[in-house]
């Protein structure tokens, strides 16, 4: 494992141990020597080091005093200290662990084992900075989550006035909404074959704010130049004219957004036009429906007249005929015959306007049926 | 508690190989810190000069058997002093061969490069760094 250079501060009153230390580790880190404590916590407060290395038995501040100082201090407690000492008793490495810190160096030391032991330090320092690292992933992940949550109030509200908007002015008026919601600026516009409506802050149907999103309306689906954004739809088109760029989290996110709002409203058009056609086929089938009603009932009408008419003349016909025979001589005989005859025959045709009547009576059912249609439209 | 202290200088045999110095490096290395010895050791072939500080007892013994080894000869003691405190924080070595350039090999056999060796010497006590500095040449 490749090791990061760390910034190592040595501490020790010794000349021959700062240069020692300072040959030890000047190949893998930047290292600065001092001759006592109190040099050393002023170059702390210019420059925090990663790590420090202490000898216990500096003159002034020892080693020990040197740690708690450190420690004590939030903006360097991180760092980690490691004593080197001439003493090997217990009380001394005590006093080192209580005092903060991490390893405790026995002089005469071995180069290796100094090199070591600041290997191992620097592990867990690495470590502690990955845990850092992941704690500060999660808390950048839970505000991302909660500024997600916001958004997704925000579409879902939005969702809800679309879904209740009986008009394009309600649909277009939503979008606009959505677009003050997220903080947005730019205009929508929406299409339908007998009506274009474009909606801004500024105001509706502005001739060059429209002309120009038509323009766009022909372009790719989604495209962006600069600030600006644009979301195309067959009916609906959304401009973005403030894109909040840098942040490029946050213009992720709205672009998701915008274009699942831009595609929401786009079926809620395409909905109400099918809604409107629908309409005007059914104003068709009623029309029809109603014409067709009057056609047969006018038709009953003249069929009955017809039916009377042809029976009241087959009785005239008889009458006449009858009067007819007198002043013919006919024989009583052949009178009978010829009247029977024309009885038989009227009756014939007076059956045929019966059959007729069947047919009428079964118009005047479909009559009925169709005013029960209509009514129901 | 006080250290004996002994310096001495010697030359190696014509026959040292390189080899047979990093043996000595790490044998020292392992044996000198259990004996809680620290020092210092510059080897320009052929010269050796050698600090060694620790525990009375300690320093005498090794300071014995590095006297009966073969690899090396005319040994000079140039200094013997109890002190107080011991001058090097561990046992180091300078060993300054120009088949022993690569870096990766000196940071891993912990070997100062003359540099260093220099700037540690110049920090030691003047009579402890002398011998040093001048085997370094100064």
């Amino acid at each position: 494992m490749i090791m990061a250079q760390l910034t190592l501060y040595c501490v020790d009153h010794e000349p021959v141990s700062r240069v020692v230390l300072k040959a030890i580790f000047d190949r893998d880190h930047d290292v600065e020597v001092f001759p006592d404590a109190q040099s050393c916590l002023e170059r702390i407060a210019a420059r925090c080091p990663d790590m420090i290395l202490a000898d216990v038995d500096v003159p002034g501040m020892n080693g020990y005093d040197l740690c708690r100082h450190i420690k004590d201090d939030y903006t360097t407690r991180h760092v980690p200290v490691v004593f080197i000492s001439r003493k090997e008793d217990l009380d001394s490495r005590l006093e080192g662990y209580q005092s903060g810190g991490e390893d405790f160096i026995i002089k005469p030391y071995a180069l290796d084992e100094v090199r070591g032991r600041v290997a191992v330090v620097q592990r867990a320092l690495e470590g502690a900075a990955h845990l850092r690292q992941q704690v500060s992933d999660a808390e950048t992940l839970s505000s991302l989550l909660l500024s997600n949550m916001d958004e997704y109030a925000v579409l879902i509200k939005f969702m809800r006035a679309l879904n209740e908007s009986e008009d394009i002015e309600g649909i277009v008026q939503s979008l606009l909404s959505l677009l003050g919601a997220f903080r947005l600026q730019g205009a929508v516009q929406v299409r339908t074959p007998w009506q274009t409506v474009t909606l801004s802050e500024e105001g509706r149907d502005r001739p060059l704010e429209t002309a120009v999103i038509k323009h766009m309306a022909n372009m790719e689906r989604i495209f962006e130049f600069k600030q600006r954004s644009v979301y195309n739809f067959e009916h609906v088109t959304i401009l973005v004219t403030g894109m909040p760029i840098h942040d490029s989290d946050l213009c992720g996110r709205l672009r998701d957004h915008l274009a699942i709002a831009a595609e929401m409203a786009d079926a809620r058009v395409r909905s109400l036009i099918g809604g409107v056609k629908l309409q005007s086929t059914q104003a068709g089938l009623a029309e029809v429906l109603e014409q067709t009603r009057v056609t047969v009932s006018n038709y009953i009408d003249r069929q009955t007249q017809l039916h009377k008419d042809a029976a009241g003349r087959a009785q005239g016909l008889i009458d006449r005929l009858i009067l007819s025979f007198a002043p013919l001589g006919l024989s009583q005989e052949l009178e009978e015959e010829l009247t029977d005859m024309l009885l038989v025959q009227t009756r014939g045709i007076l059956r045929l306007f019966q059959e007729s009547d069947d047919t009428v009576e079964t118009l005047a059912g479909l009559v009925r049926r169709l005013e029960s249609v209509l009514n129901q439209t | 508690m006080s250290v004996l202290q002994i310096i001495y200088r010697s030359t190696g045999e014509s026959s040292l190989q390189e080899s047979d110095v990093l043996d000595i490096l790490w044998s020292s290395q392992t044996r000198n810190q259990r004996d809680r010895i620290s020092g210092l050791l510059i080897y320009r072939a052929p010269q050796f000069v050698q600090m060694l500080e620790g525990p009375e007892g300690a320093v005498l013994a090794l300071y014995d058997r590095i006297a009966k080894d073969q690899r090396h000869a005319d040994i000079e003691l140039i200094c013997r002093q109890t002190v107080e405190q011991a001058a090097m924080p561990t046992w180091a070595m300078g060993y300054f061969s120009p088949k022993l350039q690569d870096s990766t090999a000196q940071s891993e056999l912990f070997v100062f490069d003359e540099a260093q060796t220099r700037l540690i010497c110049e920090a030691l006590p003047s009579l402890v760094g002398a011998p040093f500095l001048a085997a370094l040449g100064q």
